[in-house]
């Protein structure tokens, strides 16, 4: 068994930046009693000598153009769920117990991403473009290592004589011990851990309560410790807090990196891919505004997702500003594997022709791409349809039709009793009766001719057998 | 440099010949390979007409067959009417690898154009603009070079006299013996500039009363 610990020390803080880099010095404050008091800041906001245990006002005044938000404990452990979810492609044991991080067993995984050092770089690399800056610490046992990722020691250890060696040289002030514990052992003296581990056993368990005996066992990997297994939902869910309100929609791909890297770790976790999602932005006052996205295929690769949504989001207009993202995405469809640009020969013409419609379909709109098929009916306009893109179109060839089908008839007038379009028309050749569609109230009795006027155009045109009307059907370019 | 390296240069204008280096596309008719050596291959080709449905495309014909030999495609965008699937494909066109685009506004057109050519999906694209400035058209021949592809743009004579990066520019005039084009710019320099196509009649039967 090895633990691998994720302690987020900033948790409160990027909780609300990583939405969008800001240039502004941000603080993030809590009520204690009746005071607005700061807990954690940004560098910006320390240069100006903000610090935690600060009064707000005071913080406010050595800056008066600090940017502050209220502590949120709800979204940061949404925050810490959707680590645990995008984490469960490393592994499926997960534990989310703790207030300001996760716990990941990674003792199967380890060879199966390439060794310590590459999964814990790994880690670190995706958690930083999520925004986040964990201690990451590796232990035999899960409190162990929790204590040491929380007292910043990013060590890996394998073996419990070195775990005890390191858990000894803590101060026991950070080791999550109860206040009047803590306070009971500075008067005896005691402020190291090794120092609580060198004295007799029964007598501490006596002085002290059995569970402090019990909890150091623990944290040593002597004891088991069996903890709470993270299961992920079967859809995707997640929240973005901004740090401030958003006006224009094209700010928003930055967040929505952000949201897709969580969206990515989750499909793949579950060996699977999407071809829908949704983008709900939330405004004050005003309901949800909505980006609806859908795909040809199914699809969890980020960076081609990211590019929908940011031709999506360049030509969408937010009616509001907007100070939370959610990113929804409920239908799982199997994928194994993705095209993965390792193997750039394979696939490549049919991921670069989906990845082209669908970005065209996007800008343009689904309505402005046609395919073109043929049609078995002998009404001339019904005799092409549109197809969809990956299905095979009929391909029945007619000798006699003109290359330009005009979209409705055009009725020719009649001047100085010649049939007149763009000019005086003479005949060519025909008639040709097309008479079909009795069946479905698409009744049609026509004659064809072929003509031509003054400027060379060369007309396809028909007279309406019950009205005697002409009309302009096609020209034969 | 010897005065064979001199003429093997594109940018020379060799008065009445059109120079062995430069790529052609065979236009399907013989006179117009005679005279003008073909359609230029990876470049943008201007057709300047008033009047639609006076043989443009069977002009095209040909070559396009030949753009469709490969795998990839051919679009029409914005066009005046509807690409006729039935009289495509008795034209030898495929229909399979055909797509109409037919977007709201004219700059989405223009990226359309643009994102189509620099895919390198697509061997031809047919594009009637509303409106085209001079560096517009110079990106789109940029994006032909690249990729390989032949953008053929269609646009009313009185643009004429407008700056353009095209390869070839032909005006397009229907007559009674049959398609007359005019040449106001090819690769290569050419010879005579005009020609007239007598095209095919379409299928004729006599007139009944």
């Amino acid at each position: 068994m090895l633990w691998l610990a994720i302690h987020f020390p900033h948790l409160s803080l990027e909780l609300f930046l990583r939405g969008e880099p800001t240039d502004d010095p941000f603080a993030v404050y809590e009520a204690q009693g009746n005071r607005h008091i700061v807990i954690a800041r940004n560098r910006l906001a320390a240069q100006h000598g903000i610090t935690p245990g600060q009064p707000l006002t005071t913080a406010r005044t050595l800056c008066p153009h600090l940017q502050s938000r209220s502590r949120n404990r709800a979204a940061e452990r949404q925050l810490l769920e959707s680590v645990a979810l995008w984490a469960y492609q490393y592994t499926s044991i997960i534990d989310t117990s703790p207030e300001s991080g996760i716990l990941l067993e990674i003792g199967g995984s380890e060879q199966l991403f390439g060794g310590m050092d590459s999964l814990w770089q790994q880690l670190e690399q995706a958690l930083s473009e999520q925004g986040l800056h964990p201690q990451i610490a590796v232990a035999p046992s899960p409190l162990g290592s929790w204590l040491l990722a929380c007292n910043r020691q990013s060590l890996q250890l394998r073996c419990k004589e070195t775990l005890r060696h390191h858990l000894g040289a803590l101060s026991i002030r950070n080791i999550g011990l109860p206040a009047e514990q803590q306070q009971a052992l500075n008067g005896m003296g005691i402020h190291r851990v090794d120092a609580l581990l060198a004295l007799p056993h029964a007598a501490l368990s006596r002085r002290l309560g059995p569970e402090l005996l019990l909890y150091l066992d623990k944290a040593l990997g002597l004891r088991a410790d069996p903890r709470p297994r993270f299961t992920p939902p079967d859809h995707f869910e997640q929240k973005l807090l901004l740090s401030h309100e958003v006006e224009n929609s094209g700010a928003l791909v930055f967040a929505c990196q952000r949201l897709l890297i969580l969206l990515e770790g989750f499909l793949r976790s579950r060996q699977a891919g999407i071809q829908h999602c949704t983008l709900l932005m939330e405004h004050h006052e005003q309901p949800p505004s909505r980006l609806e996205l859908g795909l040809l295929e199914p699809s969890r690769h980020r960076e081609h997702l990211l590019n929908l949504f940011r031709e999506k989001l360049a030509t969408f207009t937010l009616p509001a500003p907007t100070h939370t993202l959610i990113l929804k995405a409920d239908q799982l469809l199997p994928l194994e594997r993705e095209q993965s640009p390792l193997f750039p020969g394979q696939h490549r013409h049919t991921t670069a022709w989906t990845g082209l419609m669908e970005k065209l379909r996007h800008r343009l709109g689904e309505r402005a791409i046609t395919t073109l098929s043929c049609h078995a009916d002998h009404r001339p306009e019904l005799r092409w349809r549109p197809c969809p893109l990956n299905a095979s179109p009929l391909r029945a060839p007619d000798p006699h039709a003109p290359l330009w089908l005009l979209k409705t008839p055009q009725p020719l007038t009649r001047r100085h009793q010649h049939l007149w379009c763009h000019g005086p028309v003479t005949l060519d050749s025909g008639p040709r009766r097309i008479e079909s569609g009795w069946w479905d109230e698409g009744e049609v009795r026509r004659d064809y001719y072929l003509a031509h006027n003054l400027h060379g155009q060369r007309l396809w045109l028909f007279r309406e057998r019950s009205s005697g009307d002409w009309y302009l059907h096609g020209l034969f370019g | 440099m010897s005065l064979d390296a001199l003429l093997q240069r594109a940018d020379i204008w060799r008065g009445r010949s059109h120079s062995p280096s430069i790529a052609y596309l065979s236009s399907g008719h013989p006179h117009f390979d005679a005279q003008w050596g073909g359609w230029p291959r990876a470049a943008l080709i201007e057709l300047l007409l008033d009047q639609h449905g006076i043989g443009e495309l069977e002009l095209l014909a040909p070559a396009l067959r030949q753009h469709l030999s490969g795998e990839r495609w051919i679009a029409w965008l914005t066009p005046p009417h509807i690409p006729y699937a039935p009289a495509l494909e008795a034209q030898g066109l495929s229909v399979a690898q055909q797509l109409w685009l037919h977007p709201d506004s004219d700059q989405e057109a223009l990226w359309a154009a643009e994102q189509l050519l620099r895919s390198g999906l697509f061997a031809a694209l047919l594009y009637w603009p509303a409106r085209i400035d001079s560096k517009a058209l110079r990106r789109l021949q940029l994006a032909c070079e690249e990729r390989d592809a032949v953008a053929y743009l269609f646009r009313p004579r009185s643009q004429i006299n407008q700056t353009s990066a095209a390869a070839m520019r032909l005006s397009l005039t229907g007559e009674a013996a049959g398609l007359k084009l005019s040449l106001h710019k090819q690769r290569g320099g050419f010879r005579s500039p005009t020609l007239t196509l007598p095209l095919r009649h379409p299928d004729a039967r006599p007139l009944n009363a």
